[in-house]
């Protein structure tokens, strides 16, 4: 009995040291109980989390506060009353509840220089153009059924459709806005589509992963 | 109507080559649950033999019967319950029908065993053949896998060795059986079953190159592995060659039955990992195809905008081949801007690889082309004729001097014709069209500008030349300011990429030591040879500054 609770308590200590130790290495966490989640990215794990160096200031692009309005303009909480704004927090979790079980996707709505120059880790792009200019029925179920939607006596099923969480360059960008009000036009369930108003600047702004792709190949942001 | 074909095309593509990534991944899987259900049936068979949980294992050995007779028909003719497609490959077809054959025996002498009407000799024979019928199975499992060479999956043989651990964690559990109903010859084969199993489990967490296993990079399934991992340490301790008490029999048989569901629930995750990487292979498929589109239009209507400077690059390097400015550099630049405006147009209407140039299948477009066309003959035969007579031929320069503009009026309707084309909708994409033509135009401006110079100095209808050099100077500079400070009416922004904005402040501060010299009256020689020594420096600088705008992200 005596060993069993002397191994109870060691476990106990050796459990409580490496809790300690993790809050030692992130001293900035995301959440108080979420240091960091991993997502795939095209095939490579990356680890989402906050960059660690409180010092740390924006000095690219997303650090500009003013952007001419018309177009750039501070755009409203909701796209559409059907359609959930999230947060920073909800996208972190998204990414590891579900992405990774394969239940969601998120999309980049801008377009691909943008998406390839930088982006949040494991999105996809999906242009907000691609939907834009009349598009055809065909572009528009293929696009859908890659979504998860199933084509059932010529009519599409969206009962597995994935989960979408959409997103821009930020409050200023209608991007995402237009691609979202799109998606639902042509048929896709509002109820399904989850808005990032933040976007980059917002996943910037708290020092958060991003990647870039060249080639084959993928830099993660937080990686030498 | 390209787009259209484009979707048609990837849609036929992903459905209709051979066996898809996801059947084929299915087949994969299912071809290699085969092994694991031979073991697992010979396993049952000895547990039955043993009297460990008898009952159970004769109903499960009856169901796993059923489930390989099924799956081996499946794999030959196809099977839309279990997601099956019928195999194609002649000696896959043939490996299967043989393993038919051989199965019907050992299914004969697994019936006597749940009849309860077997001896020692059945035993024996399941012993024996179970293992054969294993290495038949397992050389089918590889021919699937080879058939992914074409397929191009990445995790193919981690579907194919995590199915593998489903069998071996049935095989040691038959292993310890064996050793039980007094096959000592046994053990041996048990430590390598287990040394194999170890390894792979290793292999798919870690990467095991001999293995063909690349690390498992996808966090859900290393979540998984790290528990088979723990499921294999308890289960490794009761998998011994030893004599063991009916409790602890139980209790391996459960704990194998649990590592099995584990591994079969990694295997499918691997499955399905496969078909999400497929789904995002095929969404960035069909979206950068109709990317590829826009990218095209942008091209085109930059080259249609490049036209235009040449046709006024043209008229004045023949001016001063005229004139027997740098005479031999003179005559090698014309020769090149004709041949190049000549090759860009014939590209736009039947295609050009070197230029990336598709044919043209509108029929606006190619009746547009039709007209510069009709102006181009007669002025590329006039460009031949000054280049053939050294410059001495005044019909073929007065032709030049007097039809260029034209020619420049057809070349900016094609453009214009492009734009209109290829039209977007979108305020992005025609900001940045709109930028493309206006910068293009800026070159086209440049060479306008020193040929109406020059052919006001040569006292060519000089009062009229000056009127228009005086309108292009002034275009130029307006043109210059609103891409420099944005227009709002064209929806251009003012543009704040350090790099675009430098580049411009370059082609400024050029234009500013030019523009008194163009609109000075009377140039001294002095000052028109550095007219003409700057204006190429001045045409290349907004050359790049076209090429900038057209990649720099500037929204």
């Amino acid at each position: 009995m005596r060993i069993v609770v002397t191994l109870v308590l060691l476990v106990g200590l050796a459990f409580g040291a490496t809790k300690k130790k993790e809050d030692e290495i992130y001293l900035v966490k995301i959440t108080p109980d979420i240091p960091y989640v991993y997502v795939d990215h095209k095939g490579v794990k990356v680890k989402v989390m906050r960059i660690q160096d409180t010092n740390h200031l924006l000095t690219d692009d997303y650090s500009k506060t003013s952007r001419p309005c018309p177009p750039f303009c501070i755009h409203p909480i909701k796209v559409d009353k059907r359609v959930k704004t999230v947060a920073t927090v909800e996208v972190v979790k998204f990414m590891r509840d579900k992405v990774n079980s394969g239940k969601g996707i998120i999309i980049d709505a801008r377009l691909p220089k943008w998406y390839y120059a930088e982006t949040i880790p494991s999105a996809i792009n999906v242009p907000f153009t691609f939907l834009e200019s009349n598009p055809s029925k065909e572009k528009i179920v293929a696009f859908f059924k890659l979504l998860g939607a199933k084509e059932k006596n010529g009519k599409l099923d969206f009962s597995n459709a994935k989960e979408l969480l959409i997103f821009c360059n930020g409050v200023w960008c209608d991007q995402s806005p237009r691609l979202i009000r799109n998606l639902i036009k042509y048929g896709y369930p509002a109820d399904k589509i989850l808005y990032y108003r933040n976007g980059m600047q917002g996943w910037k702004l708290l020092g958060l992963t991003t990647v870039v792709e060249k080639g084959n190949f993928i830099k993660n942001s937080q990686t030498k | 109507m390209t787009r259209l074909l484009i979707a048609f095309f990837l849609l036929f593509t992903l459905g209709n080559a051979g066996p898809t990534t996801s059947e084929l991944a299915k087949d994969i899987n299912l071809a290699g649950k085969q092994r694991m259900l031979i073991q697992r049936m010979s396993k049952e068979a000895l547990m039955v033999a043993l009297h460990v949980n008898e009952q159970e294992a004769k109903k499960d050995l009856k169901k796993d019967m059923e489930l390989f007779s099924r799956t081996l028909q499946g794999l030959l003719q196809g099977d839309k319950e279990l997601g099956l497609v019928p195999v194609e490959d002649q000696k896959i077809k043939e490996a299967i029908s043989d393993l038919q054959k051989r199965w019907a025996p050992f299914k004969q002498a697994l019936e006597k065993v749940i009849d309860g009407n077997f001896d020692k000799k059945t035993i024996e024979y399941i012993k024996k053949n179970n293992l054969d019928l294993l290495k038949r199975m397992n050389a089918i499992v590889e021919m699937y896998v080879a058939l992914n060479k074409g397929a191009k999956i990445k995790r193919a043989q981690a579907i194919n060795l995590a199915g593998k651990e489903r069998m071996l964690s049935q095989k040691i559990a038959k292993d310890v059986l064996l050793v039980q109903y007094g096959y000592k010859d046994q053990a041996p084969i048990l430590r390598e079953d287990k040394k194999l199993f170890a390894r792979i489990l290793h292999g798919l967490q870690k990467g095991d190159k001999k293995l063909g296993l690349e690390e498992t990079k996808l966090p859900w399934i290393n979540k998984e592995l790290h528990k088979a991992q723990k499921m294999w340490q308890e289960y490794e301790k009761l998998a011994v060659p030893k004599k063991l008490s009916k409790e602890k029999l139980r209790a391996l048989v459960q704990k194998s039955n649990l590592l099995l569901s584990q591994m079969d629930k990694i295997t499918k995750m691997y499955e399905k990992s496969i078909n999400r990487e497929k789904r995002a292979r095929a969404l960035s498929q069909l979206v950068s195809s109709f990317e590829k589109q826009e990218q095209e239009a942008k091209h085109i209507i930059n080259l249609a905008g490049k036209q235009r400077m040449l046709t006024q690059r043209m008229s004045k390097l023949a001016l001063m081949d005229a004139l027997n400015i740098d005479k031999q550099k003179t005559q090698k630049l014309l020769k090149n801007s004709y041949q190049l405006y000549d090759k860009t147009l014939r590209g736009f209407l039947v295609g050009d690889k070197e230029l990336q140039l598709p044919p043209a299948k509108n029929e606006v477009i190619k009746k547009e082309i039709a007209k510069v066309q009709e102006v181009w003959k007669p002025f590329k035969k006039s460009v031949e004729q000054v280049l053939a007579s050294q410059g001495k031929d005044p019909n073929a320069l007065a032709y030049i001097i007097a039809d260029n503009e034209e020619l420049l009026k057809r070349s900016n309707d094609l453009v214009q014709t492009f734009k209109k084309e290829y039209a977007t909708h979108n305020f992005l994409e025609d900001a940045r069209k709109e930028i493309v033509d206006i910068a293009g135009r800026q070159r086209m401006l440049t060479q306008k500008m020193t040929k109406e110079k020059m052919l006001v100095t040569l006292g060519i209808d000089p009062q009229t030349n000056w009127k228009k050099m005086v309108t292009t100077v002034e275009l130029f500079d307006t043109s210059l300011k609103r891409l420099m400070y944005g227009d709002k009416k064209h929806y251009i922004i003012k543009p704040t990429n350090p790099k675009l904005v430098a580049q411009y402040k370059k082609v400024a501060s050029l234009w500013q030591e030019l523009k008194p010299l163009y609109l000075k009256k009377k140039n001294s020689p002095k000052e028109l040879n550095r007219i003409i020594q700057k204006n190429p420096i001045l045409l290349k600088e907004m050359d790049k500054a076209v090429k900038l705008s057209e990649v720099v992200l500037e929204y």
